[in-house]
């Protein structure tokens, strides 16, 4: 290769902000592969039960729920049977809640690697996130399970389900990578992040429907992204709900107002990372 | 435009360090101290990331570099010495991009690929194939470039039988020299190494400094820090002298590390490693060692020696009593404190016994053509048969200069050369 072809790259402070290098990250897709592959085999080997506890951990959930809201409580559900209504909720609230606290613990767990070799340092949280997602697939099964079990037909949305499962990953990266810069500095955030976690799962309706909420509340109600997700899960597999569209437009809204925060903040410090881990 | 490949222009970096807080001594004072803690620990973690421009003089600021330059040209190998927290690791990590210059900025053209340590981001439960996959792809290669190097990462480890086997079942050996392999198959421009070659056994130390060779040999653009000197005069055309986090010398190996080990010796009197040791007077002891240095072909005390020629071993004998028994003797270790052997003035016709009073230069010399590149350490002695031993160690290094030393295989084993003599009939 020619000198003068060869990529020069600058090594100083900064000072500006820095827009997203999406190049670097592209170059590094195949870090970003294995790291995803690592996180799902070390998860899983030495355990009897391996990927089992993916399903595991939802379905005990949702035994736990259906014996109290639906049994005891008797939350109105619309007719349709509480085991199915709860996990349909509890699959993608147990990715969102696994994901985000994985990730915000990625950077400390991975300091070595901070310490020690440059990449993309947001390829660490999106390994995360993505290696998550298998577990969310694997969980998923037991729904389609249920479905058939219950006898409940899905409806045209279905189609729908992989938009609001981009919105749930891209919530996951933007949350996390800013939980995540943040812990790495103060790690009080990695403890504060499960009472955070559990008390967004009473503000999202994992045990109840939405139609619960009083109609001028429904809006401040979107606000958490994650009410039109697990909606919308519940409406285009059991068809219970019409597609909370409202819901979605502000939870999408509000991803992204989260993404650009989260993202910028997770550039803005990750030139420190390794000086104050 | 100059073909520089690095060029380093006025690098500063400043950390933080915690500085202890001062605990109270009354109970109101304990009191509000436990109580304010999380406050004061708050911003004692906020200011780790944020220096304002007037607190560049704080008690708790030290400068890891200070004013770094230099410039380094496509394929010249630039070596960087110093004592321990003169900076040449943080000097690494802003040339790796891992951590930011506080002030100036260096300029990288082409690749970079940084060994600051090998094996970054194994896992005990993948298999050796899925390690050497991430552990490339984490040093920035891309999973064909992996794809084709991968027989022969395998084979230079040696791990054939056992790549698909979890590395937990792995020898801490066999670990090691995976990594190394993978870390040596990275085809940078720029190579930035930190002392990563200290692994693993003789033999596959020597496989390691051969591979490094073998990429400066291909032109590389190399920057080298370790402890080594042997390594730093073999592979470097222009060696860095830090010291305090700021450049102290900056020229060809001989003189930087010459420099060096002068540097160290002011420092540490007492370790081996320093070329001139002095000694205090000790009354008490009959025969004292007063100074004890190794001197090269031209006289002048070194660390580092050539096989080509002969190497000096000066001391200066305090002699107080004059004593039949008295006799002078050194012990010659290799470096894995071994006995090479054993030569003692007894041996000769002319014995130390007898002498006046005063002091004595000796010198023992150790010939040229008979040892092979290695660190030596010699113990010499001065000793009365009745009585305790005065003994100083010195350590040095030999450096091949021997055309009959290298072989096909890399360098020849063992402590000596052995320059014997062959023959052969035609039958």
């Amino acid at each position: 290769m020619n000198d003068s072809e060869k990529h020069v790259t600058v090594v100083k402070p900064r000072n500006t902000w820095d827009i997203l290098t999406i190049r670097d990250l592209w170059e590094y897709r195949d870090m970003l592969l294995y790291l995803v592959l690592r996180d799902i085999k070390a998860r899983y080997t030495q355990s009897v039960l391996g990927i089992g506890w993916a399903v595991l951990q939802p379905l005990f959930l949702m035994i736990v729920f259906t014996v109290i809201f639906g049994k005891l409580v008797k939350i109105n559900t619309n007719g349709m049977d509480y085991a199915v209504f709860s996990y349909t909720a509890l699959v993608p609230w147990a990715y969102f809640s696994n994901s985000l606290m994985l990730t915000t613990g990625s950077l400390i767990q991975n300091s070595n690697l901070l310490s020690k070799v440059f990449f993309p340092r947001l390829v660490l949280p999106m390994s995360t996130v993505l290696s998550t997602l298998v577990d969310f697939f694997i969980a998923f099964i037991l729904v389609i399970v249920l479905m058939i079990w219950y006898q409940v037909s899905p409806t045209i949305w279905v189609l729908f389900l992989p938009v609001l499962l981009m919105l749930m990953v891209v919530l996951s990266v933007s949350l996390g990578s800013l939980f995540a810069a943040l812990a790495i500095q103060y790690r009080d955030v990695r403890h504060g992040i499960a009472f955070l976690v559990q008390g967004m799962m009473y503000a999202s309706p994992v045990v109840y429907p939405v139609s619960i909420i009083p109609d001028k509340y429904r809006l401040i109600y979107g606000l958490n992204p994650m009410a039109g997700v697990i909606e919308g899960f519940r409406s285009a597999l059991l068809g219970s709900t019409p597609m909370p569209w409202d819901l979605i437009i502000v939870g999408t809204i509000v991803t992204l107002v989260l993404a650009v925060i989260g993202l910028t903040y997770f550039k803005f410090t990750e030139r420190i990372f390794a000086d104050v881990m | 435009m100059s073909n520089y490949a690095i060029k380093v222009e006025n690098i500063s970096k400043r950390y933080r360090i915690g500085v202890q807080q001062k605990a109270s001594d009354t109970f109101g004072g304990a009191v509000f101290s436990t109580l304010s803690k999380p406050l004061r620990t708050f911003n004692q973690i906020r200011r780790l990331s944020s220096f304002d421009d007037n607190s560049d003089q704080a008690a708790d600021i030290i400068w890891a570099l200070r004013n770094i330059s230099f410039e380094l040209k496509s394929g010249e190998k630039l070596g960087i010495i110093g004592k321990n927290g003169a900076g040449k690791s943080t000097l690494l990590k802003v040339l790796s991009k891992i951590t930011e210059p506080s002030h100036g900025r260096a300029l990288i053209k082409g690749k970079v690929s940084s060994l600051l340590e090998i094996g970054t981001g194994f896992h005990r439960d993948l298999t050796g194939r899925e390690n050497v996959y991430l552990n490339g792809t984490i040093l920035g290669m891309s999973r064909g470039d992996i794809k084709n190097k991968f027989d022969e990462i395998v084979e230079f480890a040696g791990v054939e039988q056992f790549i698909d086997t979890p590395i937990k079942r792995y020898s801490s050996g066999m670990q090691v020299r995976l990594a190394f392999s993978v870390a040596a198959h990275v085809q940078p421009d720029i190579l930035i190494v930190d002392e990563v070659l200290a692994v693993g056994d003789i033999e596959f130390q020597r496989k390691c400094m051969g591979k490094l060779d073998e990429q400066a040999t291909e032109g590389k653009t190399v920057i080298f820090v370790s402890h080594n000197m042997g390594a730093i005069r073999r592979l470097c055309s222009e060696v860095i002298l830090l010291n305090g986090g700021e450049i102290s010398l900056k020229g060809d190996p001989d003189t930087a590390i010459n420099e060096y080990l002068r540097n160290s010796e002011t420092t540490n009197a007492f370790s081996s490693d320093a070329i001139d040791q002095y000694f205090e007077n000790d009354p008490s002891k009959a025969i004292q060692i007063k100074r004890i240095r190794l001197l090269n072909e031209i006289g002048q005390p070194s660390y580092s020696f050539n096989n080509k020629f002969p190497v000096d071993l000066e001391m200066e004998i305090e002699v107080r009593e004059k004593r039949q028994d008295a006799y002078l003797g050194c012990v010659m270790y290799t470096s894995d404190d071994s006995i090479l052997g054993d030569s003692q003035t007894n041996d000769l016709e002319q014995k130390f016994e007898w002498r006046k009073p005063g002091s004595y230069v000796v010198k023992l010399r150790l010939p040229a053509d008979v040892y092979n590149a290695g660190i030596y350490r010699l113990g010499a002695y001065a000793a009365l048969s009745s009585d305790a031993t005065d003994r100083r160690d010195i350590s040095f290094q030999v450096i091949n200069g021997q055309p009959f030393g290298q072989s096909v295989g890399g360098s020849r084993k063992g402590a000596l050369l052995l320059p014997l003599k062959w023959e052969f009939k035609d039958s």
